[in-house]
């Protein structure tokens, strides 16, 4: 069986949305945007696939525009297959919009083609999908079919011939020379270019066409790779007593995270965000959500990222039961496990550990590191930034090391102040932060050297920042 | 800010602040000893270092602005020394003149050592050694670019001084090289821009000066006239960067001191001796523009020979030529006065330019024509410049060359287009690319590019930018609509959109880059980069000056325009085709003069693919101005123009033509002015000659309005001429409205000016083209299909015209076609047109060719694959003339043909015997009509079978919708349902928003008008019809029928997949 | 244990070991000669905390550190810097020659966290240098906590502290007064493991100008040579 999506661009976006404004998809391929696909709403203003955006916009001014997001697509394809496992343990993703099924061995436990077809679509257009099906011996065949207007739930091979005969030429989705040339010889159906003399017709068409109709009808075999749907790390553990003690509770977790370790081990795979559920006799359960900088999935270093949370939770319910759920899986990085394994290129290890540690207790924003920003305003020529990341050089003036989170005001300088300057600097319009100073190193009278400017506008004094 | 919460909780130690916060206000602040904010009395000050907008996307003001401002501020001087370009000295020497400043000449230069250097030429010798040092930089290097070593300035910069400017990475070697190479004329330029460490420059600057022995001077690196363009100034950079200024970063300057500084300024910034030495250097420059002096080629004149006496002899032999039997005596009285005239004014060896020019198109065969102010001249005739017969037409242009003015002549060429090129090489090999280069054109921010980069650099997102240059217009006063804005989804109160609109004001008008003029030459006597620095165009092996037309015309040096037109290639066509199969030649100035049958279809509007006269708003005038000679035809040519229409002169003049009302003079000079026009002014001349007589300016005062509306100016000038024009009539007597619409149509001329010299040489090609179309209509086809593209017509419509004169047209064949279209006898007078195989798409010229000769050489083809063997055909080729239907005498109907050559080719080293396996023969279906017609328009453009609504008639008459040919006869006021195919859809921009449709069907034309409450809420049939309904009425003029639009609709669907595209003037 | 010594070996802290006098430990150069004199280690005593007691700002007290911070942007180890009173301004670090991806910006509120988090820090063994902000009292068991994880993570540990703890008892290895004229800076070494006290005047040029030519004109001082 074939599902096909042809609005799949357009489903991802529509369906988290129940308003039924003009909305347009924009094919971001070429350096010209086209309209891609588009709603019922901008059509009914005139807007068409293919449509330039500019000549679309011309028809409906106010069309919402969104830029195809192929990412979101196959995210959206590959939950769609893991539902469909539901119904068949062997499928495949076809292509960008297309899963094929083989539900020849699911018949019987849904009770048969039709049901089995029925309960398929109703729970895709529930979904707010749209989509194109058809049953056939072949998979090609399937596929050819969910592309025709109406249904075809084809399960003879003898009348495979007869139904893809009559589907147009449209459906093979040809590259345009080939439609072209094949119209331009009047050949309309694929009955047409069936009743075609084999040889003569091999030397006329690329071999690719031919190809694709042999597996159509079966003349050739067809493999697909199957679909695995993706597994994600998931265990409990019945504590032996219930306890509220943290070191009991660590010990059981590491048990946990073992697991895990073991079970990623052989894929070579880690996670960057735990999740572990603290069941207790009564309520919900204590949530406590671990995230890494790096995916591992070493268990000591989880561990000791699991130890500080846990020494900072009071629990007023003993627990019964820990359940640990894994993020998303990724492939790790060969690294090695020594503790002090500085790279050059790569923080090590242990940087990273006392990162987390920190993280851990003081909170993700109160670890950071500091990064250059090109840009003349001073309290803007830096920035937050994750520890460890390198910052192209620049050269500027005279700078304080000390700058202060806001620009202080002063009354005025001063005149035993020794003043140097100015540095005049006025950008930033476009932001609407346009300053317009003029900065002065002022050294006072006891030998304290300051940063000063005075800004243009107002004609007032600040101070700025601290040559320490 | 990033979250710094952990540190804002802590009170912050602050102790000093405290201790040391409060002092009295009155105190004093002295930095560097000192007081800081305190203006200092004014020294004397010269800018040497200044760039202006032709520095482009660095400076941010143009070159006048900063003439204007450095006069305002007392400057002794200012130099203009764009980077590696004199593209901006004469705009700046005009207005810099007017106001007595001082301008120096310069150039700023970066070497790619690092070096950055500043040459301001003293004398001519220097200002030559300048350009040529220019030139042979951008030479080397890529458009827009240059490069230029130190070698090049060891020895070549006479004549200039140098201002070395040193930055951070400047070195003592670079010093000693400028020391030693410029000794005496080099300076270290000292540039103190706010940067905090000014002193500390200074001091190094100083240092390093002692070291070297050279002296210092103030400079200013400006970039803008005032401060205010720092916001323009970072855009600019942002653009030129290709970043959006959130990303530019440090790249900006990090303030707005680049700007011509008032000098009690720079009095606190630089010491006494560095401004005063800017006044020093000033002095030593003292090359003006006044000094550059056209000089002409030489080689034009034969030994013992004058320009004078060489010009009057090539006169002489012209007007025996001209007239076998002796020249009537206006003419030669005529020529006398010109003669003298061009003498006392020493213009002969540009009209011998000109004339050597059109002497090498004649020999070579190629049809040309003169026209321009000074083209229409018993001269110019004479010399076969122009074939304006001045005996045929009232000649009284007396004003071919202005006395008063001083204005060089101005004679612009067409050439046949598509062998234009021919006369481009032949003037670069006769005067070489040292002496000959065209003038540039400067290409400049119009409204939609400059909000198209002023919006990128302001971060707006594409689809924002898309919606903002496609569906918001400009109001007024050139600011984006706001009530479009608004429609459009964005708030014109936000602080973006301010900033947007603001800047995309004051972006407009920026020069962007220089791009080749369409023909204007250059031709000089000695090296013309000595005069004006070259520089490579876009296209291979062009070079251009740094100078356009303006320029140029402000200095008095001499251009001459080659330009290409369509039509003179199918006039030329249509001539030797005449000469070929008339057996008699005809010329464009020995036509039969006059010709009634002429008058007669022109006042028809039967004037498809006639030049000129065949747009829409011609053949709606045609009728109704009813041309019956020559000179109506010259007004007819100009009176369609935005000048009269914007003016309202178009109604008053076709009144008082049909004696609806009375002509009148005011005064005896006016009717001198008018009087060959009903006392309506026409042409661009009478206008400027009104503004002298009727408002009182001078002519050299009307000729500057003139410029001012050609320009892009700012409004504020255009305001300025307004009043004086207006006040100026209104005390003379004139009535307030006429004064207003004379006025609104000088500014109607800005776009496109149309004196009458013009317009006469024009319509000598509408009366050759329409009465070839008359009495050659085949001939006159086929060159037209053979000169495409050009006009407004498609081949189809021009072939559909053709048959309806009554020529037979025959339709492409693989056995009869040749590449080009051809005539075919049919008798001894009658021609059947042949469609050329140059119509068929995708097929290449060389297979096109090969297998014309070919067949020429061995006779018609009989079969597909000995096609294939006797002429190597690609696949693409082949295809193509299957598609075509040109195989039909070969292969059967067109798909039957294109199967045969999709086949597998037979291999040419065997024999016939040895071949694969025979085919099986396929049968595919003959194709219907409507798909045989459908195919031809996608093949062809055309199709020669019956019109695709002939096809659809039945079900067009059950639907109530009328002929063409029915909606022609129907009278005034009558409603009607029609519809057809849309062949275009224009939209001028005098028309007010009313957009002018053209349909056709089987039976003619129909010509639809749409006004703006109709085409806004039928947008979308309007804009995506092929075949449209158009519910309407009836509006009858005389013979000129349209249909106002009451409602339209799409009917494209009953097309199927017929394609015919349209073609839109937008 | 065989790979635990080779790992040891790779400290640059040992390394520098073979060039020392036997028993007294190497310290990181403070780029200053008459400081350097001064220190048993020729320089910032490593695994150890040095306090630094200064009641005001913008004397050249960071300055003073600037040297050997940016000598330790060399090592593959961070700089910490716990709860500073404003913003270290990154523009000004990079040119004084410190590498910003060594910079470790930890805020924590004052009392426990900070404790905690200096000690995390010099204990980890992956911070060359810890750089804090301590305006309370500190009792003796704290800083030799503190003292301990600066050993066990061979750190060197600066802590800014109010001249009026001066009294308070300190287990640092290194205590510096400093104060400032207008000659410059002077810096007494107020206390200093197997020497005696000194005072003297550095010239920290903490306000520098990079210079107007780079090709021309003096160097940047000091910090320019420590950089090999």
């Amino acid at each position: 069986m074939s599902l096909y999506f042809p609005t799949l661009a357009l489903d991802v976006v529509r369906r988290g949305s129940c308003s039924t404004e003009p909305l347009a998809i924009l094919d971001n391929r070429e350096q010209r945007h086209r309209v891609l696909l588009c709603n019922r709403s901008a059509e009914a203003s005139g807007v068409r696939a293919g449509m330039s955006l500019p000549a679309a916009l011309a028809l409906e001014p106010a069309l919402i525009i969104k830029s195809r997001r192929h990412q979101v697509e196959q995210t959206a394809l590959t939950s769609l297959a893991t539902w469909a496992h539901a119904y068949t343990p062997k499928l495949s993703i076809a292509g960008s919009d297309e899963l094929l099924l083989e539900v020849a061995g699911s018949l019987r436990l849904f009770g048969g083609l039709r049901p089995l077809t029925q309960k398929i679509i109703d729970e895709i257009e529930h979904m707010g999908y749209g989509v194109g099906y058809a049953a056939a011996p072949t998979p090609q065949a399937a596929s050819l079919l969910s592309r025709a207007p109406g249904e075809s739930l084809v399960t003879q091979r003898d009348a495979l011939l007869t139904t893809l005969s009559g589907l147009t030429l449209a459906t093979l989705e040809l590259d345009r020379k080939t439609a072209t040339t094949l119209t331009a010889l009047g050949l309309e159906s694929l009955g047409d270019l069936l009743g075609l003399p084999r040889p003569e017709l091999k030397s006329r068409i690329a071999p690719g066409l031919l190809n694709l109709l042999d597996r159509a009808l079966g003349r050739r075999p067809d493999p697909r790779t199957l679909f695995k749907p993706p597994v994600r790390f998931r265990a409990c553990l019945e504590l032996p007593a219930p306890t509220a003690n943290s070191q009991a509770l660590l010990f059981g977790a590491h048990r946990l995270l073992k697991d895990m370790d073991a079970g990623l081990r052989v894929r070579n795979e880690g996670v960057a965000q735990l999740l572990m559920l603290m069941h207790h006799p009564r309520g919900r359960a204590t949530q406590i959500r671990l995230g890494l900088v790096q995916p591992s999935r070493n268990a000591e270093h989880w561990q000791r990222v699991l130890r500080v949370r846990l020494e900072q939770l009071t629990l007023d319910q003993e627990v019964v039961a820990l359940t640990l759920r894994g993020g998303a899986q990724s492939p790790l990085a060969e690294q090695a496990d020594d503790l002090f394994g500085d790279t050059p290129e790569q923080l090590g290890t242990e940087r990273v550990h006392l990162l987390e540690r920190l993280q851990a207790r003081l909170g993700d924003e109160a670890v950071k590191g500091i990064a250059l920003v090109r840009d003349h305003r001073p309290e803007r020529a830096w920035q937050m930034a994750i520890p460890g990341v390198s910052s192209e050089t620049v050269s500027t003036g005279r700078r304080p090391l000390w700058l202060l989170r806001e620009p202080r005001g002063l009354q005025h300088p001063k005149s035993q102040w020794r003043l140097q300057g100015p540095e005049r600097i006025e950008t930033g319009w476009w932001d609407g932060v346009d300053v317009s100073r003029d900065y002065f190193c002022a050294q006072t009278e006891t030998g304290e050297r300051f940063w000063i400017f005075r800004d243009r506008r107002s004609r007032t004094w600040f101070l700025h920042g601290v040559f320490a | 800010m990033p979250d710094y919460r952990a540190a804002e909780r802590q009170p912050l130690p602050l102790p000093f602040i405290q201790r040391s916060g409060i002092v009295d206000l009155g105190a004093k602040l002295f930095v560097d000893g000192v007081e800081y904010g305190v203006c200092m009395k004014a020294p004397d000050y010269a800018e040497l270092h200044c760039l202006s907008n032709f520095t482009f996307l660095r400076g941010a003001s143009h070159p006048g602005e900063l003439v204007d401002r450095a006069v305002e501020l007392g400057y002794r001087a200012l130099a203009i020394t764009d980077e590696c370009s004199m593209s901006g000295v004469v705009r700046a020497y005009r207005v810099a003149k007017a106001s007595g400043l001082h301008l120096l000449v310069g150039t700023e230069l970066r070497l790619p050592d690092g070096l950055k250097l500043v040459l301001l030429c003293t004398d001519r010798t220097g200002y030559g050694n300048l350009c040529e040092v220019i030139t042979r930089a951008r030479r080397q290097a890529p458009k827009g670019r240059y490069r230029v070593g130190r070698e090049a300035l060891e020895t070549g910069v006479e004549g200039c001084l140098i201002l070395w400017l040193p930055d951070r990475h400047a070195s003592m070697e670079q010093g000693v090289w400028v020391s030693t190479n410029f000794a005496g004329r080099a300076w270290i330029g000292v540039e103190l821009l706010g940067e905090g460490n000014d002193r500390e420059r200074l001091e190094a600057c100083r240092v390093m000066g002692r070291r070297l022995g050279l002296p210092l001077v103030a400079g200013g690196d400006v970039h803008m006239h005032r401060r205010g363009r720092r916001a323009l100034q970072d855009t600019l950079t942002a653009i030129r960067l290709g970043v959006s200024l959130n990303h530019a970063g440090d790249r900006l300057f990090a303030n707005g001191e680049r700007h011509l500084r008032p000098r009690s300024v720079l009095a606190r910034l630089y010491p006494r001796e560095l401004l005063s030495e800017t006044i020093r250097i000033a002095e030593r420059c003292r090359f003006s523009l006044d000094e550059l002096r056209y000089e002409y080629p030489e080689e034009l004149v034969p030994v013992g020979e004058t320009p004078t006496t060489w010009l009057r002899r090539l006169t002489e032999t012209g007007l025996g030529e001209r007239w076998p039997g002796g020249p009537p005596a206006s003419v030669r009285k005529q020529a006398e006065h010109e003669l003298s005239l061009i003498a006392e004014l020493g213009y002969e060896p540009y009209f011998l330019t000109v004339y050597d020019i059109v002497a090498f198109a004649r020999r070579r065969g190629i049809l040309c024509q003169g026209r321009g102010s000074a083209a229409n001249s018993a001269v110019c005739y004479c010399l076969g410049i122009t074939e304006v017969d001045p005996a045929r037409m009232d000649m009284l242009f007396e004003r071919f060359m202005s006395r008063e003015r001083n204005e060089p002549p101005d004679i612009d060429v067409d050439f046949e287009h598509d062998r234009r090129e021919e006369v481009i090489q032949y003037v670069y090999e006769k005067y070489g690319r040292d002496r000959a280069a065209l003038a540039a054109t400067v290409i400049s921010y119009r409204e939609r590019s400059a909000l198209r980069d002023v919006a990128k650099a302001l971060d707006f997102d594409p689809v924002q930018i898309t919606r903002l240059t496609g569906q918001v217009g400009w109001d007024a006063r050139g600011a984006l609509d706001a009530d479009q804005l608004r429609s459009a989804g964005f708030d014109p109160e936000a602080a973006p959109l301010k900033r947007l609109c603001a800047l995309t004001q004051s972006i407009r008008g920026f020069p962007r880059h220089l791009s080749q003029h369409v023909g204007g030459f250059v031709i000089s006597r000695g090296f013309l980069c000595r005069l004006v620095p070259v520089e490579n165009a876009a296209m291979e092996g062009r070079t251009v000056i740094q100078w356009d037309k303006d320029d140029l015309d402000t200095l008095g040096l001499l251009k001459v325009d080659c330009l290409a037109l369509g039509m003179l290639s199918a006039i030329r066509r249509a001539l030797d085709d005449f000469e070929r199969l008339r057996g008699r030649s005809i010329s464009m100035a020995t036509l039969p003069a006059e010709d009634a049958a002429v008058y007669d279809m022109i006042c028809k509007a039967d004037t498809m693919g006639v030049f000129q006269i065949e747009s829409r708003a011609q053949m709606s005038m045609l009728p109704r101005l009813r041309p019956r000679s020559f000179y109506d035809l010259v007004i007819e040519v100009a009176i369609v123009r935005p000048g009269p229409i914007q003016g309202g002169m178009v109604h008053p003049y076709l009144r008082r033509r049909a004696g609806k009302q009375p002509v009148r003079y005011p005064n005896e000079a006016v009717r001198e002015v008018l009087k060959r026009t009903l006392g309506v002014p026409i042409f661009q001349e009478q206008v400027m000659q009104l503004a002298v007589v009727a408002a009182g300016f001078t002519p050299g005062e009307a000729d500057q309005l003139r410029r001012a509306m050609a320009a892009w100016r700012r409004p504020g000038d255009l305001e300025q001429f307004r009043r004086r024009f207006v006040d100026g009539m209104l005390s003379r007597g004139y009535e307030r409205d006429f004064a207003q619409r004379l006025f609104r149509q000088i500014q109607g001329f800005g776009e496109y000016g149309f004196p009458e010299s013009h317009a006469a040489s024009f319509a000598l090609l509408v009366y050759v083209s329409a009465w070839l179309k008359c009495h050659e209509p085949a001939i006159f086809c086929c060159a037209l299909l053979n000169s495409q593209p050009m006009g407004f017509y498609a081949p189809s419509q021009l072939v559909q015209d053709a048959r309806r004169q009554g020529v037979e047209v025959r339709p492409v064949s693989l056995n009869d076609s040749a590449w080009d279209s051809t005539l075919e006898r049919i008798d001894e007078t009658q021609l059947a047109l042949r469609l050329g195989l140059r119509l068929i798409k995708g097929l290449s010229r060389t297979a096109g060719e090969a297998l014309v000769s070919e067949r020429r050489a061995d006779g018609p083809y009989t079969r597909v694959d000995e096609l294939r063997r006797r002429v190597s055909l690609s696949m693409r080729d082949l295809e193509a003339l299957a598609r075509a239907d040109a195989l039909l005498s070969t292969s059967g109907h067109r798909r039957q043909a294109l199967w045969q050559v999709l086949g597998e080719p037979p291999d040419v080293f065997m024999g016939q015997d040895m071949r694969r396996r025979p085919e099986a023969s396929v049968h595919l279906t003959a194709p219907l009509e409507g798909q045989e017609i459908a195919a031809d328009f996608s093949s062809l453009g055309l199709s020669l079978r019956r019109h695709p609504l002939a096809l659809l008639r039945d079900r067009l008459s059950d639907a109530g919708l009328a002929q063409a040919a029915r909606v022609r006869v129907m009278t005034h006021g009558e409603r009607v349902c029609t519809a057809g195919l849309v062949i275009n859809r224009q939209k001028p921009s005098t028309a007010g928003g009313i957009i002018f449709a053209t349909l056709e069907d089987e039976s003619g034309y129909i010509n639809v008008v749409i006004k703006l409450e109709v085409s806004k809420v039928r947008r979308r049939a309007l804009l995506g019809a092929r075949l449209l309904q158009v519910d309407g009425i009836v509006e009858r003029e005389g013979r000129v029928v349209q249909v106002l639009a009451l409602d339209l609709k799409d009917l494209s669907a009953w097309l199927g997949d017929l394609q015919v595209r349209s073609r839109d003037f937008h | 244990m065989q790979k635990a010594i080779e790992h040891l070996l790779q400290n640059p802290a040992i390394r520098q070991a073979n060039f020392a006098p036997l028993g007294i430990r190497p310290g990181r150069s403070t780029g200053f000669a008459a400081l350097d004199e001064v220190l048993p280690g020729a320089g910032w005593p490593i695994g150890s905390l040095t306090e630094i007691l200064v009641d005001r700002q913008g004397i050249g007290e960071l300055s003073l550190l600037m040297p050997a911070l940016a000598a330790a942007s060399e090592e593959q180890r961070w700089i910490a810097w716990v709860s500073p009173p404003h913003i270290p301004y990154g523009p000004a670090l990079a040119a004084k020659g410190v590498d910003l991806a060594r910079i470790l910006l930890i805020h924590a509120r004052p009392g426990p966290d900070t404790l905690w988090a200096v000690e995390q820090a010099l204990a980890s063994g992956t911070c060359s240098s810890v750089l804090s902000w301590l305006d309370d009292e500190l009792d003796n068991r704290m800083l030799r906590r503190l003292q301990l994880a600066a050993e066990s993570g061979q750190s060197t540990g600066f802590l800014f502290r109010p001249s009026d703890h001066v009294n308070l008892p300190s287990p640092a290895a290194l205590r510096l007064g400093i104060e400032t004229t207008s000659h410059g800076l002077v810096v007494k070494v107020l206390k200093c493991r197997g020497r005696s006290g000194a005072t003297m005047m550095l010239d920290v040029d903490h306000d520098l100008v990079e210079p107007v030519f780079s090709h021309l004109g003096a160097g940047r001082g000091q910090t320019r040579q420590l950089q090999h």
